[in-house]
Formats: structure tokens, sequence, C-alpha cells
């Protein structure tokens, strides 16, 4: 990127998927009973989301170095 | 009307929007420093890398239109809504990357309609110019007004207030970080839709039992409007007729209006999306930035139109997900035989609000509102520089300092929002005023295409050929608008105002014949008129037409990311995609 102060959009991206994830999966955990479907979505979905947030944080901090 | 709202939010839900507007904002507070000429706040200084100019490109036009209207498709019209994919996008965006961009990228050019000054002359910049900078405020009010609506009739919001906080967002990143800002913002918004969507399909087709589960619920949808049974699953079987397929148009409408003009004409000339591959580093990442988005559009599909589709199949099978459509009095709408009119534009968020638990709510709803503000944000981004450089520099100032031109673009940042806030409640006071405008655009828009065309690859054509084309073909669009009207219409805004000779199936039977009627005025008028006025030297041609242009060479990466060798594998999976729902 030749912008002098820019920055590289994985690192918003991927800390804003490990908070997002982080939240839903948390809310997942305390509202366990409550699924229709009878599958943890909340906590699987959130977990997925903070497993991709910590890959693209991982790339961007990959890339700076 | 508060008491009406369709549900309501938990904690986990707030945080997760709370979140997500911290990091918008956030990210245009950043970028600040990083604006110190005009060129970085319209231009994003020319500096993306492809990704990231290929996921704006695609999310700039994935608006409140494309995620809630999809949807709606999807349960009016079935699987066949993916046409509006597979043969009304990817086509165009594969014949922009490759053929293009080249011209758009290499002239230098900063916006489409400066190309259309250095090709042709002023007037046709002009033209171009002010159609462009008036429908993309309006159109940033339509959406606005659509987002309003939508979160006042599922939460309850305050209509004002969504609207006006929406805006004060919008307004903030893109005067703080410009283009550069909105991009980046894209960027968060694409994965934000992927993620909150992707889990309505995997839990609704988990409900439905699968597609087979989903083929079975849907035929009797099908069959009780008088399709045959397989009707909403099938893109192109019942297509050779318009009376056979849910949509109402046949399949050289389909192809010709919307796979060629409608769609070149926008993917291809629309400052909105061109922007974001003008912004690419270099000229190959400008022209894998319209393929590369290619790859997530062929599969869109899947995440905005089966929703549409599980909300259908579950409604015909009892579970009323659909709610029905309110008049004015509040009281649910039927139709001459009884039945209720089903408000489909609340298919995609009704399949929300009953799938998903706290916290994913929110994150669903994020995502909508996301798609809200991207679109507004792609609409403010692209009227400021097209009025900065097209208009100010263009025909008020043409020789200030760029710190002028500077401040000029951010003024325009706070118009653009403040007009479009305007169109909003214009919007929400008369639809119909919303209606003629829109028609309006749709005959400006349609004959585009020709005049881009014969200007990239036809060294011979004229400004005055260019110029008068477009004013013909828009007037060849609302002559033949005027003279038709659709199966079900009254005349007036629907056509026939000029006396009702033509009538078509549907509607959309209708857009696509006047934009093929707009398109062939324009190329036809546009080369008469050529061959008699007097072209251009060549020697002034040079970068802006094809065979006086040095190919470009994409020789800075390796042969298998290279533009060619991306389109070849977009066309051979869109291929597979249209023969395993034929």
């Amino acid at each position: 990127m030749s912008g002098a102060a820019k920055f590289d959009v994985r690192a918003p991206l991927g800390a804003l998927f490990v908070l997002l994830g982080g939240i839903i999966a948390v809310a997942g955990v305390m509202t366990r009973n409550a699924m229709p479907t009878g599958l943890p979505i909340a906590l699987v979905w959130g977990s997925v989301m903070m497993v991709f947030g910590a890959v693209v944080s991982a790339m961007a901090w990959r890339a700076r170095k | 009307m508060d008491t009406h709202a369709v549900t309501s939010l938990a904690t986990a839900d707030w945080a997760v929007m709370a979140t997500y507007f911290a990091f918008v904002l956030g990210i245009g507070v950043v970028l600040r420093r990083a604006v110190t000429s005009s060129d970085e706040f319209l231009l994003s200084g020319r500096s993306m890398p492809a990704w990231v100019s290929a996921l704006a490109f695609l999310s700039a036009n994935l608006g409140a239109q494309e995620v809630i209207g999809m949807g709606a498709s999807g349960a009016k019209y079935g699987i066949a809504t993916s046409h509006f994919y597979w043969i009304g996008a990817v086509p165009a965006m594969l014949f922009v990357g490759l053929f293009m961009m080249p011209f758009y990228y290499g002239s230098k050019a900063r916006s489409v309609p400066e190309y259309l000054r250095l090709r042709f002359d002023e007037k046709t910049r002009g033209l171009n110019a002010v159609s462009f900078a008036v429908m993309t405020v309006f159109s940033s009010g339509i959406s606005m007004y659509a987002m309003g609506k939508l979160f006042n009739l599922l939460l309850g919001w305050n209509l004002d207030v969504a609207m006006l906080a929406s805006a004060a967002i919008v307004l903030a990143y893109t005067l703080l970080g410009g283009l550069t800002s909105a991009i980046y913002n894209e960027v968060l918004q694409f994965f934000l839709i992927v993620f909150g969507f992707a889990p309505l399909v995997w839990l609704g087709m988990r409900d439905v039992g699968g597609w087979s589960g989903l083929v079975a619920k849907l035929q009797s949808v099908a069959t009780t409007q008088g399709y045959a049974s397989d009707a909403w699953v099938r893109s192109w079987h019942h297509m050779g007729a318009a009376k056979d397929n849910p949509i109402g148009v046949e399949w050289f409408g389909l192809v010709a209006g919307l796979g060629f003009v409608l769609s070149f004409g926008y993917w291809c000339t629309d400052f909105l999306v061109v922007q974001r591959a003008m912004a690419a580093e270099s000229m190959t990442a400008a022209r894998r930035t319209p393929i590369l988005a290619a790859f997530p559009k062929m599969l869109f599909p899947f995440l905005v139109i089966v929703p549409g589709m599980l909300a259908m199949a579950l409604t015909a099978s009892g579970g009323s997900v659909i709610p029905a459509k309110m008049d004015a009095s509040g009281a649910p709408m039927v139709d001459a035989l009884g039945r209720a009119v089903l408000d489909f534009d609340l298919a995609t968020p009704a399949l929300l609000v009953k799938y998903f638990p706290s916290g994913m709510l929110g994150l669903g709803l994020t995502a909508l509102l996301a798609s809200f503000m991207s679109g507004m944000a792609g609409n403010v981004t692209a009227f400021n520089t097209v009025v900065t450089y097209d208009l100010y520099q263009g025909y008020v100032n043409k020789n200030a300092s760029d710190k002028h031109y500077l401040t000029v673009a951010r003024i325009t940042t706070v118009v653009g929002i403040l007009v479009s806030i305007a169109a909003a409640y214009v919007a929400a006071a008369f639809n119909n005023i919303m209606d003629v405008l829109q028609l309006v655009f749709a005959f400006v828009n349609a004959p585009l295409f020709a005049t881009f065309a014969l200007g990239m690859f036809w060294k011979r054509s004229t400004g005055h050929g260019a110029f008068w084309g477009l004013v013909a073909g828009t007037t060849g669009a609302a002559i033949h608008h005027g003279l038709s009207l659709p199966a079900g219409a009254v005349v007036g805004v629907k056509g026939g105002y000029l006396g009702a000779t033509l009538h078509y199936p549907s509607e959309l039977a209708q857009t696509f014949w006047t934009a093929i009627i707009a398109w062939s005025t324009c190329f036809v008028v546009t080369m008469a008129i050529s061959f008699f006025t007097t072209p251009r030297p060549e020697s002034e041609l040079t970068g802006l037409v094809m065979g006086l242009t040095p190919k470009p060479n994409d020789e800075d990466v390796s042969w298998w990311q290279r533009p060619v060798t991306l389109a070849v594998v977009v066309v051979v999976c869109l291929i597979g995609l249209n023969e395993v729902f034929w």
C-alpha cells in the first residue's frame, strides 16, 4: 500500500470478528436452553467467527513484519 | 407505531451493533491523517490491493435493494431470481475487467464522466455528470427511507431517528476518511453479510429438509398460482414463454434486456462501482477487481435469494413466516380471491427473527444496517467525486489549488448527505414522485453502454454522435415506455401515457424491452451521426480507444492470478451453476 499513513484493513477486520464472535458465543452459553432448533447455534457460530477473526489478524500481523 | 414492532433486541444484540459502529467510526478517525489531498480523499490515492477493491466493488452495490429485494424476489419468483446474478451481473463484471478497465484506469481519468470528456467532448461529460450526480443522491435517499421504514417495522425504531442517525454515521466516516474509509467499511460489511446470512440459510435448510425438502415444499406455491410444480426451483426450464414462469419474461428479453443492456449499462459504466476498481493500486489490480468480485457474486444467490425461498416454503406449509401486507389503516390486505397479500420485503428479515437467538439476531440486523449504510456511503463518495472534479472543477473553478478542491470535496460530502436526507423525506411523503424519478433514471441509464462500447471500441465515433445518441436513446426509452403497459397495470407511471398499444406480460418484461429499445436507438444514432461528423485525430485518442492503446501487460502477477485466467475459471463455474439449476 503506497498511502503513507494508511493501515491494513485486515487489522480492524480481524479484531472486529474476534470481538463479535466472542459476544455471540458468550450470549450462546448464557441462553443455551432457549434455542428452538436444539442446536447451540450462537455458541458454534460465535466460535467460527472468532477463529476467522484470529486467522485474519494473524495475516495482518505477518504482513506487517 | 412502537407497539407493533415485530421483535425486540437483547443486550447481546445491542453489544454487537455498538461494537460494529465503534469500528466503523474508528476506521474513519484513524484514516483521517491519511487524507492530505483531494486525490487521497476522492480516489484513495489509487493504492488499494485487488482483493480490497474487489470486495468494495461488490459491497458498494450490495445495498438495501439487493439484500431485501433479492429475498423478496426469491419468495416471489424462486431460484430464477439468480438470473439477476448469473446473467445480469457476472458476464458484465468480467467484461469490464477484461476489456474496459484498460481504458478507464489507463486514461488516468478520475471519474467515468471525465473519461467521456477525454474520449468525446465537454457536453457528453456534462450530461453524464449531471444525471449521475442527481441519481446518486436520490438513490441514497430512497435507500435511507427504505432502511428507516424496515427498522421501524421490525424494532419499532422512530423513523426520523433511524434515518438521521444512519446519515450522521455515514457522514462521519466518509468525511473523515474519504473513499478509503468507505472502501474499508465496505470490506467489513461484506464479511458481516456473509457471516450474518450464512447461518440463516443453514438453519432454514435444516428445517425444510435440505434442497429436496425445499423443492417439495415449493411445489404447492407454484401450482396454486397456475405454474408447473417445479417453476420455483428451475432457473431456465420455464423461460421459453413469459406465461410459464413467475417472472413473466421470455428468454430473449431476459438475456438481451437484463443480461446485456441493463447489466452492462450498470456494471461497466456506473461510476459508483467503477470508482472502486479505479482506486486499485495498479492496472492489473484494477482489471482483477471486478473479476475477483465475480467469484463471491456468483455464490450470492445462495446467501440472499435462498432465504426468501425458504421463507416462502415455510409460509406455504403453514408456518406463516412472511407476514401479510398491511394497508394504511393497519388491516391485512387481501387479493381478489380473498387470499392475504404477503409482504415479500419482510421475507428475509422475518426469517432472521424466526431463527436467530439473541446475539445472532444483532449480527443479522447489523449486517442489514451495514448494507444500507455502505450503499449510502457508496453513493455519497461517488457523488462528491463527480461534483468536485466534473462539475466544480469542470465548470466553476478550473485552476484552483488542490487544497481548495479538497475543501470543496468535503463540503460536497456534507451537501450530498443533506440532499439524501431531503430525498428520503420526499420519498416518505410522495411515493409517486420517487416512482417517476426512478423511471427517468432508468431512461437515462439504459442507453449508456452503447455510448461507452462505441467510444472504447470504435475510434470513428464522435462527441456529437455520443451526445445525441444518448439523448435519442433516453427519448426512445420514454416513447417505448409511454406506448406500452404491463399486464394488470393502469395508465400512468407504469406506462401507456402515449397510448397503450404494446402489452407486456409483466413489468420486468416491459423494463427489459424498454432497455433494449433505448440501447439500440443510442447505438444506431451514435453511429449515424458519427459518420457525418469529424472524428478526433488518432493521436488524441491514445489510451482511450482499442487499437490505439497498448495491450495491458499482466506480467507483474503469476499466470494463475491474471485477469484472463480468473475470468475463464469464473465462466466455467457459471456454466456449471446454470446447468445444475437449469
